[in-house]
């Protein structure tokens, strides 16, 4: 029965590990894409025309129109297919309004420039034009009609998506995912239904890859890197950053532990509340626990949100519904036999104590930290009464 | 995903991982429910012991336990209704979050404990 499931796991395991390669092989193809950006806003609508020139000149055929409002900045994005370009034409308004034209780039496909052009670089006709401060500002003369700017591209730019071959796949994923991935293997060893929890956990962190981050979160992780730290934010959670970071690891791996230990903790707490249940089958209750932390994972909640949000509420959180699971453990284990309810009911409000200092200590700052270490004891102290092998409690 | 998270966030749907108000509801109850056996309790076990110690039977203090258990979520909650620094959702969500996972594991393992117990005992009514 053990090897069967270790197969399983393993298999699964291998399956996910193929996903992550297929995926990765894609965005490294992605890679070679490049799109034609700039600003351009004019005091009428009107649309604007942008020509490349693909070897044989501006021609209406390799030309994009985009609607613009009136006095109202766009950021134009245009896709380059791939082959060779000699040069862009940007006809920026089809009347006779005023216009700017700014930040002209050739950028990659998450939005990092490749390639920016100073405005003085093009050549300009019929506008009444002037560069100020990068920008270019033109039209506003009635007799004038039809402007236009080109650049001519010198090297031309050859936009090439080259697929990528599986060591270059390879190399990605294990640099990208491999301590994930080893996580995962570690999670689905505890079981199945916490490797499907842990696969639900993987498969958000390529979606929201690389994280989202809050302007409290973006603050702490420099007070982490720069190691000075204040009390704006909880410092305990600064601090940790600061360890996490220093053992090697990153934040993405950290955001994926955050997305790990709350799905397991939904799960956990869960199987605790039906555990007072006792005609449910012993084998279903962590498939039912199962069952409900993938339901808050659909967008009927803002679980995988907040799980992929490194945030000191997502910490509160997680830590919230782990005390809400080990507490009513302890108090299902009041009415165990030979155990002194008074004694129980004490050590469980030291717990509860416990957790309380620590997600204040995750809310607050650090002066709280001093009433943990007392409290740690006690709460393991808590931990390791009662009767470990009851049925139905896992 | 986040297309499907914002049509969610403006329909009905939203009450159910939208609204603190639900649950917080839920929790309120959940403390009376609570109470309510605590006290048919303790007057049972006072009836037998009297005013003793014994009186704290295990189920006396279990539901004790319980009620303060219960009350944590209201608590967190609670605060947030003496003072807030701005109206964010996620004030409360630990509270919510966890009331959810109370709320929805005790429903579903409800149905499924009687849906078992017809199986076990196929002549109960």
């Amino acid at each position: 029965m053990k090897v069967k499931r270790w197969i399983i796991a393993l298999a699964v395991w291998i399956l996910v590990f193929a996903a992550v390669l297929w995926f990765e092989s894609g965005a490294l193809k992605k890679d070679g894409m490049r799109f034609f950006r700039f600003h351009v806003s004019a005091s009428q609508a009107g649309s604007v025309q942008v020509f490349f020139d693909r070897g044989h000149g501006f021609r209406e055929e390799d030309s994009v129109r985009r609607r613009i409002p009136a006095n109202e900045r766009q950021n134009i994005v245009i896709l380059l297919e791939p082959g060779m370009y000699k040069g862009f034409r940007i006809d920026p308004v089809d009347n006779a309004s005023p216009y700017e034209l700014s930040s002209m780039e050739i950028t990659r496909v998450y939005g990092a420039s490749d390639q920016s052009f100073d405005a003085s670089a093009w050549f300009s006709h019929n506008s009444g034009w002037r560069v100020d401060d990068g920008r270019i500002i033109g039209g506003g003369v009635s007799e004038i009609a039809d402007p236009w700017h080109a650049l001519a591209l010198e090297p031309p730019l050859n936009v090439v998506l080259t697929g990528s071959g599986f060591r270059d796949s390879l190399s990605a994923v294990l640099e990208q995912h491999g301590r994930a991935l080893i996580l995962l293997g570690l999670v689905m060893l505890l079981g199945p239904s916490a490797g499907l929890l842990g696969c639900v956990a993987f498969f958000f962190r390529v979606l929201f890859d690389p994280g989202f981050y809050s302007p409290d979160s973006i603050d702490q992780i420099s007070q982490a890197q720069i190691g000075q730290f204040w009390d704006q934010h909880p410092v305990a959670m600064a601090l940790f950053l600061q360890a996490w970071l220093k053992i090697g690891l990153t934040i993405r791996d950290l955001i994926f532990v955050q997305a790990l230990v709350g799905l397991l903790g939904v799960q956990y707490t869960a199987m605790r509340v039906l555990d007072w249940l006792p005609n449910i089958e012993k084998a279903w209750r962590p498939w039912l626990a199962c069952l409900l932390a993938l339901l808050l994972c659909t967008p009927l909640s803002p679980l995988p949100w907040y799980l992929n949000t490194l945030w000191k509420d997502t910490w509160t959180a997680i830590l919230f519904v782990w005390v809400g699971g080990i507490a009513l453990r302890m108090v299902r284990d009041l009415r165990e036999p030979g155990i002194n309810p008074w004694l129980m009911g004490c050590r469980w409000l030291g717990c509860f104590a416990l957790m309380q200092s620590i997600v204040d200590c995750s809310a607050f700052s650090i002066p709280t930290i001093g009433i943990t270490g007392p409290l740690i004891r006690i709460t393991w102290e808590s931990m390791s009464v009662g009767p470990r092998s009851r049925s139905g409690s896992g | 995903m986040s297309d499907l998270s914002f049509r969610v966030s403006e329909s009905p749907l939203r009450w159910f991982g939208g609204v603190h108000a639900v649950w917080v509801g839920l929790n309120l109850l959940a403390c009376l429910a609570s109470l309510s056996g605590l006290i048919r309790s303790l007057r049972a076990s006072v009836r037998e012991c009297g005013w003793t110690w014994k009186a704290g039977s295990g189920e006396v203090i279990q539901l004790l336990s319980l009620l303060f258990l219960v009350l944590l979520p209201l608590g967190y909650a609670a605060t947030f209704f003496v003072s807030s620094p701005a109206r964010d959702f996620r004030y409360m969500y630990p509270s919510t979050l966890l009331m959810q996972v109370w709320a929805l594991s005790f429903a579903l393992g409800w149905v499924m404990d009687r849906l078992s117990k017809k199986q076990i005992d196929p002549h109960s009514r």
